[in-house]
């Protein structure tokens, strides 16, 4: 096993230990959403949805903007680490928007009535999703490294032009999604314990998103690897 | 008075949800490490 090999292996598995603790963690979050938060009185139970769909959705638009913003300092630098870690962390961003796009439609459900409306918040984030599993599937239809990171950069960017217009949309358009309660200007409009469920489910989402981007990190520079010393064995 | 809506399901489905997206995430790359290793 060669030594860059031996490297990747030893990252990936650093980050699938991380990514454990945070699924560790979430159960955490379940306990602490379902025993130690109170339940809010007009919307039921349902409400508790909250504490995974508003992580879920702050961690896929950060995740979603590290990815813009590593892919432009890539274009700049061409540092080929870049583009691995723009790669690995779109795809944890595609796993957390999933998350999102399921969580809010079984909330929506029960207090709009309807599964799905088309509104500016919902249709750009459903946008922002296929753009990024579009990136993802881009990056696997292209076979030459540079000519991959490069068109794959500037999906990216673009991707990240998109995440302002997501968190504004409900400013922008009439829009039937709920405003912002933390991320506005003004200060929390939430109960202290519910605040503190939220930012404890927020950091656990943080964690799992360092643990899986640190594993699929190490598994790319394993595949570099192996294609390196498939180019070697070629050319020998 | 305002009655508690009953909507427990939906709430359970978005966990159960969320809780097979991750550890279904984390296990698709915990496979992947394993291949890695015996490659």
């Amino acid at each position: 096993m060669n030594a860059d090999r031996a490297r990747g292996l030893a990252i990936a598995h650093r980050g699938q230990a991380i990514a454990a603790l945070g699924l560790v963690l979430l159960a955490g979050v379940y306990v602490l959403a379902q025993g130690f938060t109170p339940m809010e009185v007009s919307q039921g139970l349902a409400q508790k949805i909250f504490y995974l769909h508003v992580p879920a959705a702050w961690t896929s638009l950060l995740v979603f903007s590290i990815v813009g913003i590593t892919s432009a300092l890539y274009l700049w630098l061409r540092d080929e680490r870049l583009d691995l870690f723009a790669a690995s962390s779109a795809e944890v961003g595609v796993v957390f928007s999933i998350i999102m796009l399921t969580t809010g439609p079984l909330w929506a459900k029960p207090i709009w009535g309807a599964w799905w409306q088309w509104d500016a918040r919902l249709t750009l984030t459903l946008f922002l999703f296929f753009l990024f599993v579009g990136y993802l599937s881009l990056r696997a239809a292209v076979p030459d490294a540079g000519e991959r990171a490069r068109y794959s950069a500037v999906v990216a960017i673009l991707g990240f032009l998109l995440v302002p217009f997501v968190h504004l949309s409900v400013y922008l358009f009439r829009t039937i999604h709920p405003m912002p309660v933390v991320l506005k200007p003004s200060a929390p409009s939430l109960p202290g314990s519910m605040l503190r469920t939220l930012l404890i489910a927020f950091a656990v989402d943080l964690v799992l998103y360092v643990g899986f981007v640190t594993a699929r990190y190490g598994l790319g520079l394993i595949a570099h690897a192996r294609a390196a010393a498939q180019e070697d064995r070629a050319d020998a | 008075m305002h009655e508690t809506p009953q909507n427990a399901g939906y709430m359970i489905a978005a966990y159960v949800v969320t809780a097979v997206v991750l550890v279904g995430y984390w296990l698709r790359l915990a496979g992947k490490i394993r291949r890695g290793t015996r490659d």
